[in-house]
């Protein structure tokens, strides 16, 4: 049994949004975003995502995620990468783990994680609730990318794809079902 | 059942009467649901909208209030009603060049706060940008009280930094007690 996207019900989630099949394009907090349409993988667990933070004439940023899910459709790992436009800078990837448990969602992210020691391995750490699993790996993200972000001009829309991402991501996962 | 979800004419009502919190445009008659109006780039919808508001008597020797404003918040709720992620961007207006706050915080299916984040980016002031480390309800140091973790976990951040005048000081130092306060507005204004 292969899991399902509903991808009309993922279109509706985004405020104000001008949607097509293949993508998402809204305005948020004064800046624009475009969110493709997330595909499946080849076996059907792992969801693509690319998420655009649109700057006018010039090259937009990007995000890349990975989430990957168990068969009962739940949440299990997030991997996401982000290169800046303009200069080309990429992050390193990162995961982060989600882990189950009774009473709620549990995440194991790595968001504290040593920027030498990103990647799978580092992805223990904080243990928060469901409601901050792409946050998680965003703010794990930022810690790798600050000290090349912030010698980048700005004007908040940049900053704020990591609030985007979260959303988007949980958008995702709340369109998947088993 | 209903969704959960944040009532944004009420959030406002909540922001105006923080201390030494002033929102001009404030209307008593409508409840402050006017206090929302057009800024930036886009004026298409109500998420083209900011509450403009004042944080009062920060700045020594001068009765200037410091001016922010607040975008209005994306939300998604989590899985099947478990929860709602509210974010926002916070602007500290210095004059023609602000500085930004990305606040975002997250609350169980109950309205409880269990999570904030917050980064901010300086005009001018590379070096002192600064990003907290996630506060969640009841974990490293943190109480049950996230609004009051993201207040200390921003002092702390910059407690020893420098940001040139008093003012430039006071207004990106400011950060820490609007942050805090805005996201006890939402917690006031989250209905699960």
């Amino acid at each position: 049994m292969s899991l399902k996207f509903d991808e009309g019900k993922f279109q509706k989630l985004f405020p104000n949004a001008d949607t097509n099949s293949s993508r998402i394009k809204y305005t948020i907090q004064d800046s624009d975003y475009r969110v493709y349409m997330p595909t499946w993988n080849g076996n059907k667990t792992e969801l693509s995502m690319q998420i655009d933070h649109i700057r006018n004439n010039a090259t937009d940023d990007h995000a890349n995620l990975v989430l990957t899910f168990n068969p009962d459709g739940t949440l299990q790992q997030v991997a996401g990468d982000w290169e800046a436009g303009g200069d080309g800078f990429k992050i390193p990837p990162v995961v982060v783990l989600a882990v189950d448990s009774a009473a709620a969602v549990i995440v194991a992210g790595a968001a504290v994680a040593a920027p030498e020691t990103a990647g799978l391995s580092a992805a223990v750490g904080l243990v928060v609730t469901a409601a901050a699993v792409a946050f998680d790996v965003y703010s794990a993200l930022f810690n790798y990318i600050s000290p090349k972000l912030i010698k980048l001009s700005d004007d908040g829309g940049r900053l704020y794809t990591t609030a985007v991402v979260c959303h988007a991501v949980n958008r995702a996962c709340s369109c998947v079902s088993a | 059942m209903s969704t959960i979800a944040l009532d944004y004419n009420y959030f406002p009502l909540m922001l105006e009467s923080g201390k030494d919190l002033n929102i001009p445009d404030f209307k008593t008659s409508d409840n402050g649901k006017d206090a929302w109006e057009y800024y930036g780039n886009f004026k298409s919808s109500n998420y083209d909208k900011v509450v403009s508001f004042q944080y009062q008597n920060q700045v020594p020797g001068d009765d200037d209030p410091l001016n922010y404003r607040v975008w209005y918040m994306e939300t998604s709720v989590v899985g099947d009603n478990m929860g709602l992620i509210v974010s926002c961007k916070i602007d500290y207006d210095r004059g023609n060049r602000d500085d930004h706050l990305t606040l975002i915080c997250g609350f169980d299916a109950t309205g409880k706060l269990v999570l904030a984040q917050a980064a901010a980016q300086f005009h001018g002031a590379d070096d002192k940008n600064f990003k907290i480390s996630p506060v969640i309800a009841n974990t490293d140091g943190v109480g049950n009280d996230v609004s009051e973790g993201l207040y200390n976990a921003m002092r702390d951040t910059q407690k020893k930094v420098d940001y040139g005048d008093d003012r430039d000081n006071a207004g990106r130092k400011g950060f820490a007690y609007v942050a805090m306060m805005i996201s006890q507005c939402f917690i006031k204004s989250v209905r699960a």
